[in-house]
């Protein structure tokens, strides 16, 4: 390349990118698409192009070009990585991350970043679990004594082990490692670490592909789990316009999920690669995960506890809650929806035993869902289903204990005065066995 | 002595066999007296270049030790005046920070765990990859028909870089141990393997064909022609490949779980602690280079008879 031509080339280069710099505004976007809480702030508002429905249009934004850069990670720390360099306007991460990220944020003096919704959450902590092989003789928490259990450090599923490990006295026998979700599921499928702790949806993964089962479920824990976005603050300071805009959008994914949870878990299935069927347990009524935007009491409550368990055991820097926090965006947004924003905060949806307003069962064939009143009903028609060459594609009931949805195949179940029941874990059903007089059944006795 | 040592952050192992460059004819020792023995004194800007340029061995570790200096002060000011041009420096952690956290781990016991665990890794890896790469590259070099069946795995592995072996590390190795094993074995064989083939490929033909019409049999040939030849390269190769071993240990510790100066920086890295990555990555950066400085000294007996040869 001749002198001449480079400099021009260079000079191109130069004019072009000023050229664009004043037409164009690229707003990144950090999210995770396989994490299933986080799905209306990132990968459904791309697939859907919702985001693109509610920017402004107008005023100072009046031709402006929107480049929009949506980028998926596994986990939120490398999200917080990219909004510190400046990369990423937008993150949605879970509850931990989301503190790591906001006291990271403070910690510069230089900027900050805004917490401004939720975009899904489970208040008990359903979501949260500590899984073991299918075929490990371990069923409770207790029997990990002397054993080794492998988490995400600095995840919310690692939060929750350390507060089980010490509620049940067995804080110093369990051996603790850090692993990644794809490492510790590759682990347990392999039998090669007695358990695994995991954020949503990976203990659900486990068990649908039958590598894994649940001992411990977030909810016994009690500490609600959710995962929200984040925003710069210099960016929000800039363009709270376009913030705006993403909080409708999120909410208009939220609704999205809701109206059709069926094809929602079909269609984010498709984009994410995690299997609908899982997605169907966090999506449908009854199920885990609830899409709803508003900043409850109880989230400030769980977070702050989060950051005092983070600074204890990792030296999280502090972190001012009330600065953070930012609920201006979302109740714009309910009010621009038409709705109730403090009817919301109050509202909270969570499993119950037992839900009347509920169907005992459901099953998902290859050709619909269809709801059931009992178990057995259910049970008889997936045999019946089978016996026919129909495939099936999963079965959900509810725990007698808790009222989690859970999956047909995984539960436990006692007969007892005619009626099947539906247990989560081997201990609850055996005790309501004695109790009732019933007699213990798995999946294979009832339905195949 | 050795004429270069090759410096393996340079190569990432992944360069072409290296060759070793033969030495100038006049040692470094030989010029250092020669300068000395001239009586004039020096003034101003020549006295400091001669300083500066003294070839004398505490001068050149002064050197080295201004350069790091200077690049620690750099770090230290670009961080302090939040430099701002193409790379930025205003959320990168200044040296006072990064020592800070330094002095805080080594007054713990994690740190030398996490070190110490490491350290055993790669030794284990290592001795693998030398058992293992040696005997191979040898045997490669020998012989073409070896040649042609094991060197299209080495080049197709060679480029796969070591993160992307981690779920099949997981999935074929019985324990975690051996997984991380499996990976940091895998960073140092394949330097050494291409620098042995090299060296035993660069071995003079005259000198075969002289020894072998001495009445040399293929067996003295190989003993005290091939193997003094391919030696230079080969101790090139074991110091390539103690570099690489390293920096693929990182990738291997991702899965470890609890110990490893790779997982103390990936466990920084999930709690965006920005001091103690550098910690680590310093940590490692540190431990190549003095277990490099290891290989080089224990390869240098073996390497005595090309002084004399030349």
């Amino acid at each position: 390349m001749s002198k001449t031509s480079l400099a021009f080339t260079l000079a191109a280069l130069f004019t072009s990118t000023a050229f664009a710099s004043a037409q164009t505004l690229e707003i990144g976007i950090g999210h995770q698409s396989t994490v299933t809480n986080t799905v209306p702030g990132g990968v459904i508002l791309e697939k859907l192009q919702l985001l693109e429905k509610h920017l402004p249009k107008t005023g100072k934004y009046a031709g402006v070009n929107y480049t929009l850069v949506y980028q998926d990670y596994t986990s939120g720390p490398p999200i917080t990585n990219q909004m510190l360099a400046g990369k990423l306007a937008f993150g949605v991460m879970g509850d931990y991350p989301l503190i790591v990220n906001g006291a990271n944020f403070q910690k510069t003096g230089k900027n900050e970043s805004r917490f401004i919704m939720v975009t899904g959450y489970n208040l008990k902590g359903t979501g949260n679990a500590i899984v073991v092989p299918v075929a490990s003789d371990v069923f409770t928490v207790e029997q990990l004594a002397g054993k080794q259990l492998s988490t995400p450090v600095g995840s919310a599923a690692w939060g929750m082990s350390l507060k089980v490990l010490r509620d049940k006295g067995i804080y110093d026998k369990v051996e603790i490692l850090g692993q990644a979700p794809p490492v510790g599921v590759a682990n347990i499928a392999q039998n090669k670490i007695a358990a695994h702790a995991d954020f949503c949806p990976w203990s659900e993964v486990m068990e649908f592909r039958g590598t894994g089962r649940k001992i411990f479920d977030g909810s016994e824990a009690g500490i609600p789990t959710f995962h929200g976005t984040v925003v710069r603050k210099d960016f929000a300071e800039e363009h709270p316009e376009i913030v705006q805009a993403y909080v409708n959008a999120t909410m208009e994914a939220q609704g999205w999920i809701e109206k059709d949870p069926l094809n929602a878990a079909v269609k984010v299935s498709e984009w994410t690669g995690i299997e609908k069927e899982v997605l169907y347990l966090y999506f449908s009524k009854g199920g885990i995960s609830t899409f709803e935007g508003s900043m409850k009491p109880q989230w400030v409550e769980a977070l702050k506890y989060d950051h005092g368990l983070l600074a204890k055991e990792r030296e999280i820097p502090p972190l001012d809650f009330d600065k953070w926090i930012d609920t201006s965006f979302v109740k714009a947004g309910f009010k621009a929806a038409g709705k109730d924003y403090e009817a919301a905060v109050k509202s909270v949806v969570t499993s119950k035993p037992e839900d009347a307003a509920l169907p005992s069962a459901e099953v998902w064939f290859e050709d619909g869902l269809k709801t059931y009143a009992s178990i057995k009903e259910a049970a008889e028609a997936v045999k019946a289903a089978t016996k026919a060459g129909k495939k099936v594609n999963a079965s959900y009931v509810y725990d007698k204990a808790t009222g989690l949805k859970l999956f047909g195949h995984v539960a436990f179940y006692v007969e007892a005065g005619g009626k099947l029941n539906a247990f989560m874990k081997k201990g609850d059903a055996e005790a309501f066995a004695s109790s009732a007089k019933g007699k213990l059944a798995a999946w294979s006795d009832i339905a195949v | 002595m050795l004429a270069r040592t090759m410096d393996p952050a340079e190569t990432h192992g992944t360069a072409a066999p290296l060759q070793v460059v033969s030495p100038p004819p006049a040692s470094a020792e030989a010029l250092a007296a020669l300068q000395h023995s001239r009586p004039e004194k020096l003034k101003g800007w020549a006295a400091v270049h001669a300083v500066l340029a003294s070839p004398a061995l505490p001068m050149r570790w002064a050197r080295r030790i201004l350069a790091l200096s200077l690049g620690i002060l750099w770090w230290h000011l670009a961080v302090k005046y939040q430099l701002n041009v193409i790379v930025k420096f205003d959320n990168v952690s200044s040296p006072a920070e990064v020592w800070a956290s330094f002095i805080k781990h080594i007054n713990g016991k994690m740190y030398f765990t996490h070190v110490g665990v490491s350290i055993r890794r790669i030794a284990i890896a290592y001795l693998f990859a030398c058992a293992i790469g040696i005997p191979l590259g040898l045997l490669m070099g020998r012989s073409r028909i070896i040649n042609d069946f094991i060197m299209p795995y080495v080049e197709i592995l060679r480029p796969i870089p070591a993160v992307a072996w981690i779920p099949l590390a997981i999935l074929m190795w019985p324990t975690e141990e051996s997984s991380i094993l499996y990976i940091t074995f895998l960073g140092a064989l394949f330097p050494i393997i291409l620098n042995t083939v090299a060296g035993v490929e660069q071995t003079p033909e005259v000198l075969v064909r002289a020894a072998r019409s001495l009445g040399a049999k293929q067996r003295q040939i190989f003993r005290h022609v091939v193997l003094p030849a391919a030696l230079p390269n080969i101790a090139t190769g074991l110091a390539v490949g103690m570099g690489v071993a390293w920096f693929s240990l990182l990738a291997g510790e991702i899965i470890s779980g609890q110990y490893g100066i790779g997982y103390f920086t990936w466990t920084a890295y999930h709690l965006i602690k920005y001091p103690d990555i550098i910690v680590g990555m310093l940590s490692i950066g540190l431990l190549g280079t003095l277990s490099t400085l290891g290989v080089q000294a224990a390869t240098k007996p073996f390497l005595r008879w090309q002084a004399r040869a030349r």
